[in-house]
């Protein structure tokens, strides 16, 4: 070929990629999106009608810094929330983010938070379409609250973050630490729905008035904390775990390393915190000939002992683990009381059945949850302490 | 990246067992088949010893509807690889354009020969590997090993039943009879293919059994694309987020390399039963033909493409698998009936 014809092609073809480099349909500049962080999921009646009604708070690039003084300081928010509804859930979310310029950018999503009665009806017709949707990670936080979810996002975040960072964050390791509640993902509460064998949970959003009785900040017009978890019969929304019984949930069901759960024990009218750091569970199930099922559940736990005062030495170590051990045991034994009050088995004792005994699965497999609201379970709990944490002029002073 | 999907929605945790059985055992079988027939005809493809064996007439009938397989598995291959990117990445773009893009991609390598393709296997191989390597050690923290319990719930009669998929996958091995005389040091391509093939059953296996592991059967089958859902799934601390991207490009350019393959063997088996001496205009004028049958797709109904999809796997094996072997036996009978 000759030469001036191959320049010439090239030459073409170099023009042709100029047209091709600077983008296509699917691009989008950073300047032109509306990145959304936490979505609120409702059902509302609208004249009579139900109604999908979708939450949205989008970051709001020109809050994160804008001067309104001669001093330039921080103010404007960080995000802006945005509401709309609609008879599906598409139509919801484009009536949300028609107002706002940006093109829409879900793949930053943190946690999505699902009011009462969507919980309760329709939350699988959710989770299907943040299944098929391509930018939504299986990772992300799904969050159950009582009441409207847009109440929970017109809360002010604490500590100077937004308030989607402030949820990642209680989900994430906070909540787990203080054994409240513990992040559950979309990948975990998918399987729980699907799942043959097992129901789910997911934690709570609560809201904190100011002024009121159980307000735990001021200074704030609302702010909000997870604790406890909501509780999920198949994929309806039965029932709430309060603290306590959130904590038992946690220790039969999580394996729960590094973690600081302050737990406060007592023995013959003795308070002293038992700061568990470790803790893991077995569960083991046998099907009895009558199809009764018996379930024994032994509980590990390792901690150190706080705030026990001067008076406390070795030789007490033994009547305070066990006295952990028997607080630990009332947590745990409240969860499985509730587990059989909601009918709804989110300890996972069928699965392990299912997993460990296919004969008596097969068997089973009809009526589980007849077996389950039967079964004798048996819990164990053994604790230990591996560390005082005392001072030694303290300790001296004793002897 | 379907498969792991397709597979648990049907054989639940036990669906990483299902390619190292039927499905290896298919592909080694059609690897033994075109080892034979290489043996019987040394030199010659399968186009020009399918004349020799069964007659010129029926021989040019076998041939044709040999090449039409060839053709459509290209275009089902190119439609379902721009309904991934569709799906996922460039959501927007117009599938006409990803379809065209890929035709005109073809029409540039396939001239250029087999032995471009097979560098360009080579290049991104190691990537591509190394990339599923990465994913499958970032989902080693979100494990859950109760997930495969319990091994073979429904027996092993559904992995029997649902190895049609993979085993499609691994019968194109059979595709050998087209370019085994093109290879150098063909006496150790059946030693070297078997391996290949372990190594593919392997590492497909792999796969599936690491989704399970992380997403759990009911969710694994739940997904369109699982591994793809476990690419955006994996991270490492907050560094690390978000690695679909990588996937996606390095699955596509292996795509493009088996898109070339089937494209490159195509126009040479057309030419081949056409009696024409250079493969290049018939990779041209193919070139044409593929771009108007994809322009004509973009109109048909989904259900009609799950149609033909469901009609091009099971006429897929009887091309990979059935015609190799009908030639080899009547090649041998032939013989046996001439040496009486």
């Amino acid at each position: 070929m000759n030469i001036k014809i191959k320049v010439l092609i090239i030459l073409v073809v170099l023009l042709f990629q100029m047209i091709f480099i600077t983008g296509c349909w699917s691009s989008r500049e950073v300047e032109d999106l509306a990145i959304s962080n936490l979505f609120g999921v409702d059902q509302v009646t609208e004249n009579g009608i139900d109604k999908w009604q979708i939450s949205i708070k989008m970051s709001n690039p020109i809050g994160q810094k804008q001067s309104v003084s001669q001093s330039d300081k921080i103010s404007g928010v960080q995000e802006i929330l945005w509401r709309g509804t609609g008879l599906t859930i598409e139509d919801a979310i484009s009536d949300c983010v028609e107002h706002s310029s940006g093109i829409p950018l879900y793949g930053h999503i943190r946690a999505i938070i699902f009011g009462e009665k969507v919980a309760k009806e329709k939350i699988a017709v959710f989770i299907e379409a943040a299944m098929q949707y391509w930018e939504i990670s299986p990772r992300i936080y799904f969050i159950v609250t009582k009441g409207e979810a847009y109440n929970i996002l017109q809360a002010e975040p604490t500590l100077g973050v937004s308030l989607s960072k402030q949820v990642s964050q209680m989900c994430d390791r906070i909540s787990e630490k203080h054994g409240a509640a513990v992040g559950v993902t979309l990948r975990e509460i998918s399987a729980r729905i699907l799942s043959p064998d097992r129901d789910g949970v997911l934690p709570q959003l609560k809201v904190s008035y100011p002024g009121k009785k159980d307000s735990k900040v001021t200074g704030l017009n609302k702010t909000i904390f997870l604790e406890g978890f909501g509780v999920f019969r198949g994929d309806n929304l039965v029932g709430w775990l309060d603290l306590e019984e959130a904590r038992g949930y946690l220790f039969i069901a999580k394996k729960l390393a590094g973690e600081n759960i302050y737990l406060p024990a007592n023995h013959n009218g003795k308070w002293f915190t038992y700061l568990i750091v470790a803790s893991k569970s077995k569960i083991k199930t046998q099907l009895t000939r009558g199809d009764k099922l018996k379930v024994r559940i032994t509980i590990q736990t390792q901690g150190s002992m706080g705030d026990a005062g001067k008076d406390v030495g070795p030789e007490d170590i033994e009547w305070m683990e066990s006295s952990a051990a028997e607080t630990i045991r009332k947590l745990a034994i409240k969860a499985i009381d509730k587990s059989k009050e909601y009918d709804a088995d989110y300890l996972g004792i069928i699965q392990n059945l299912h997993r460990h005994d296919l004969d008596a699965w097969q068997k089973v497999k009809s009526h589980w949850r007849e077996i389950f609201q039967n079964a004798e379970v048996e819990v164990e709990v053994k604790s230990k302490i591996v560390n005082t944490g005392q001072l030694l002029q303290f300790r001296l002073q004793k002897h | 990246m379907f498969l792991p999907s397709v597979l648990a929605l049907e054989v639940k945790q036990s669906a990483w067992i299902v390619p190292i059985f039927v499905p290896l055992g298919i592909g080694s079988l059609a690897l033994w088949g075109a080892c034979k027939l290489k043996q019987q005809f040394p030199g010659l493809t399968i186009i020009e010893y399918s004349e020799v064996v069964v007659g010129k007439v029926l021989g040019k009938v076998l041939t044709a509807s040999f090449i039409l397989f060839l053709l459509s598995f290209n275009i089902q291959l190119i439609w379902d690889t721009t309904g991934f990117l569709s799906i996922t990445l460039l959501p927007k773009t117009p599938a006409l354009i990803l379809n065209l893009s890929m035709v005109l991609l073809g029409a540039y390598i396939v001239p250029k020969g087999i032995e471009v393709i097979a560098r360009m296997a080579q290049f991104v191989l190691p990537l591509f590997l190394m990339a599923v390597v990465f994913v499958i050690v970032l989902a080693m923290r979100d494990f859950e090993f109760g997930n495969i319990l319990p091994m073979l719930e429904g027996g092993v009669l559904p992995i029997v039943k649902n190895s049609l998929a993979p085993a499609y996958i691994f019968g194109e091995v059979g595709l050998l009879t087209l370019f085994l005389p093109m290879v150098n040091e063909s006496q150790v391509i059946g030693r070297k293919m078997l391996m290949m093939l372990v190594a593919a059953a392997g590492s497909l296996s792999a796969v599936i059994l690491t989704t399970i592991l992380v997403f759990g059967p009911e969710v694994t089958g739940s997904y369109v694309y699982s591994f793809f859902a476990l690419a955006k799934f994996v991270q490492a601390g907050r560094y690390i987020q978000r690695v679909e991207s990588l996937i996606s490009i390095l699955w596509i350019t292996g795509i493009t390399i088996k898109m070339a393959l089937l494209f490159y063997l195509c126009s040479v088996a057309t030419a081949q039963c056409l009696g024409l001496k250079s493969y290049k205009s018939v990779a041209y004028l193919l070139t044409m033909v593929q771009g108007a049958l994809l322009i004509f797709l973009g109109s048909v109904s989904v259900i009609q493409m799950q149609i033909i999809d469901n009609y091009l796997q099971s006429i897929g094996l009887g091309f990979e698998l059935a015609l190799p072997f009908f030639l080899l036996l009547t090649a041998i009978i032939k013989k046996k009936w001439s040496t009486r």
